[in-house]
């Protein structure tokens, strides 16, 4: 081998071994700040949330947290051997209470959002909001938005349905008569009443107009919003318990038993 | 010595070879133009005026991460269009000064320009720390007191830019909230310090610009909270601290909750008029004179959130909170309600807040304040404006 090789050889040697140790070096650094470590060393899991949101998270004038998050919370804990402690933050402060490390996880009807996979590790999803269609349940002739064109919908007065139905005749050049009424209970009255043909609610107010029979979501949601736990980036050891925790609560049932208690069959407090 | 090729074959090999360069390039050219993205045209147009019967109305745009021009500049039409002549804008540091001393205007620039042109009265609120002048592991709200000069310094060159577009200046936000503080238990005397540099620095080189105290979360976290202070506490403190000299005016943050714009104020309650209580502070330490000016506020309409009320409610309180800081509040120069409109849905209840969504869409509560603003008959409330 001539000199020339060697020194190459040489340099290309020393490179692999700085890259190695830097490797190896940022693995340790990642799994001494793994949150995960620090809630198995304390038995403690911080779980933040904005407990002013039922049917998924809200305080009592005791303290005592309840709602589907809640429920969740403790299940996952439960299943981890761990003590649950609730850190209630506005909904706004929730990614800076992670970030400053006053909790390990977000647990709050929280959407997925793609500009933060930079800084956060989302969960799979453990329940889906979004807008959907409630027709009488007899109906059959109502599955997609475009079947809504032509017929009178009702909606609550400016929310989100509204809002929707709104776009889908400006931009998709359906023809929906809206009916717009002051609260939730008066349009779900001009639904039975037969005053409309459907009404286009969230996911999660249409659950419980269900359990009577008279009603029924039909077709595929109009918009998906699924909900997901975030863990600060630092911490794939915990994101990964998190999905194994949320894989055996579905498996084992659990995650179904949650929706029904607190989105079908109540409405927070 | 340079050996130089026989003059006439260089000249004719020079002559193909640049033909054949240009040809390139114009081929070049036209590749790059045709794959370039298309990009609406955007003119900043004559200037237009704000038509209203309420010359208190505002809101707060969001525009920080709104990317194209035409919707920065279709966002401020339809505010205008509302008959809304305020709006405060959100500046944050960290995009205008990515670098120490290395400033990135031309997004401040678009925003400034489009409000300017459409008539609007801008008030800035700046904060947002950028990561050179924090420490690591800390939030974007965490400021040392180290870094309070860069700050005072960044506030003043945005003065300096853009005095005579944007006479009002807020000085960070909520300093009373532990998140807003960057998770540290709030402190007035710090926040008065951040406040005098400041001040100084703006009106160092532009003496015209009304330097805004912050506007203080509405709270009664117990004394020693972690999380919080009470805004009407905070207040006093800001002024045992020695604040007075350092504001011309005071920003306030007014939220009516599940409550009517017309609750009676308590400190022990929070509503609209809490604002009043802080007014009344001002008032006690001798500044009557100062303005204030409702940099946030109004009603959220979520159908489960505890603090809300239902769509109907909130433009009915909202039409009445205008109409309130039109009548009663002669010290209060402008009510921006929370939030115009977010680039892009936030699929939470703070979408709620907003009066148009992310594709312009009018909700209801624009439509009826349109048509306060205007003087004309509501088309969803029942009574008549």
């Amino acid at each position: 081998m001539s000199a020339r090789m060697t020194r190459i050889f040489a340099i290309a040697g020393l490179l692999l071994a700085v890259l190695f140790v830097a490797v190896l070096l940022g693995r340790q650094r990642v799994s001494r700040e793994d949150a995960w470590r620090q809630i198995a060393a304390t038995g403690v899991v911080r779980v933040a949330m904005d407990a002013a949101y039922p049917p998924f998270e809200w305080v009592d004038e005791h303290g005592v947290y309840h709602g589907l998050d809640a429920d969740l919370a403790r299940a996952m804990a439960s299943r981890w051997g761990l003590e649950v402690a609730f850190v209630n933050v506005a909904f706004d402060g929730l990614y800076d209470a992670l970030f400053a490390r006053k909790a390990d996880l977000i647990l709050s009807a929280l959407p997925y959002d793609a500009l933060l996979t930079r800084d956060v590790i989302y969960s799979r999803p453990y329940v889906a909001g979004g807008q959907v269609i409630v027709v009488p349940a007899a109906d059959e002739s109502i599955q997609t938005a475009a079947d809504l064109s032509g017929n009178v919908v009702t909606v609550e007065l400016g929310a989100e349905g509204h809002a929707l139905l709104s776009r889908l005749n400006r931009d998709s050049g359906l023809a929906i008569e809206i009916l717009a009424l002051n609260d939730l209970s008066a349009a779900v009255a001009a639904l039975e009443g037969g005053r409309a043909s459907a009404l286009v609610c969230d996911r999660i107010d249409a659950l419980p107009l269900t359990t009577t029979g008279k009603m029924r979501i039909a077709g595929e949601s109009l918009t998906v919003d699924p909900y997901v736990i975030a863990v600060r980036a630092d911490s794939p050891a915990l994101a990964k318990e998190i999905d194994a925790a949320l894989t055996s609560l579905s498996l084992d049932g659990t995650l179904e038993r949650l929706e029904k208690r607190w989105l079908v069959g109540a409405t927070g407090n | 010595m340079a050996i130089r090729p026989p003059a006439g074959r260089w000249r004719i090999r020079h002559h193909a070879d640049m033909r054949w360069i240009a040809r390139a390039a114009v081929l070049f050219g036209v590749i790059l133009v045709l794959s370039a993205p298309t990009k609406r045209l955007v003119l900043i147009g004559p200037a237009r005026e704000v038509v209203t019967r309420n010359h208190k109305m505002g809101v707060h745009t969001r525009l920080t991460d709104e990317v194209e021009e035409w919707k920065i500049q279709r966002n401020l039409e339809m505010v205008r269009e509302m008959g809304a002549p305020w709006i405060v804008e959100y500046f944050p540091w960290a995009y205008c000064e990515p670098r120490e001393g290395r400033y990135d205007w031309r997004h401040a620039d678009l925003v400034v320009d489009h409000a300017v042109a459409q008539g609007l009265t801008i008030i800035a609120r700046i904060d947002y720390v950028p990561d050179w002048a924090r420490p690591p592991e800390t939030t974007a709200r965490y400021l040392p007191e180290e870094s309070f000069a860069q700050y005072a310094r960044f506030v003043a060159a945005f003065a300096e830019r853009y005095r005579g577009r944007v006479n009002h200046i807020i000085i960070w936000n909520e300093p009373n909230l532990a998140f807003e503080w960057g998770y540290r238990i709030p402190d007035p005397a710090g926040y008065t310090e951040l406040l005098r540099q400041s001040y100084v620095a703006i009106k160092a080189v532009a003496s015209e610009i009304q330097v805004l105290a912050a506007g203080l979360a509405p709270t009664m976290a117990p004394a020693g909270s972690e999380w919080g202070m009470d805004d009407l506490l905070y207040l006093q403190a800001m002024y045992d601290a020695g604040a007075a000299p350092y504001f011309d005016g005071l920003a306030l943050h007014a939220y009516g909750f599940t409550f009517p714009a017309d609750d009676p104020p308590a400190p022990d309650r929070i509503n609209l008029r809490r604002i009043e209580l802080l007014r009344e502070i001002m008032v006690a330490n001798g500044d009557e004179a100062k303005k204030g000016y409702v940099t946030e506020g109004g009603w959220n309409d979520h159908p489960r959130w505890t603090k809300a009320v239902s769509p109907y409610l909130r433009i009915r309180y909202t039409v009445d909170a205008y109409g309130m800081a039109l009548r009663d509040w002669e010290w209060c120069e402008a009510v921006c309600l929370w939030a115009f409109r977010f680039p892009v849905a936030q699929r939470t209840y703070q979408d709620q807040f907003t009066f148009v969504t992310p594709d312009f869409i009018p909700r209801p509560i624009y439509t009826e304040l349109a048509r306060y603003a205007r003087g004309e008959p509501f088309e969803f409330l029942l009574e008549a404006p």
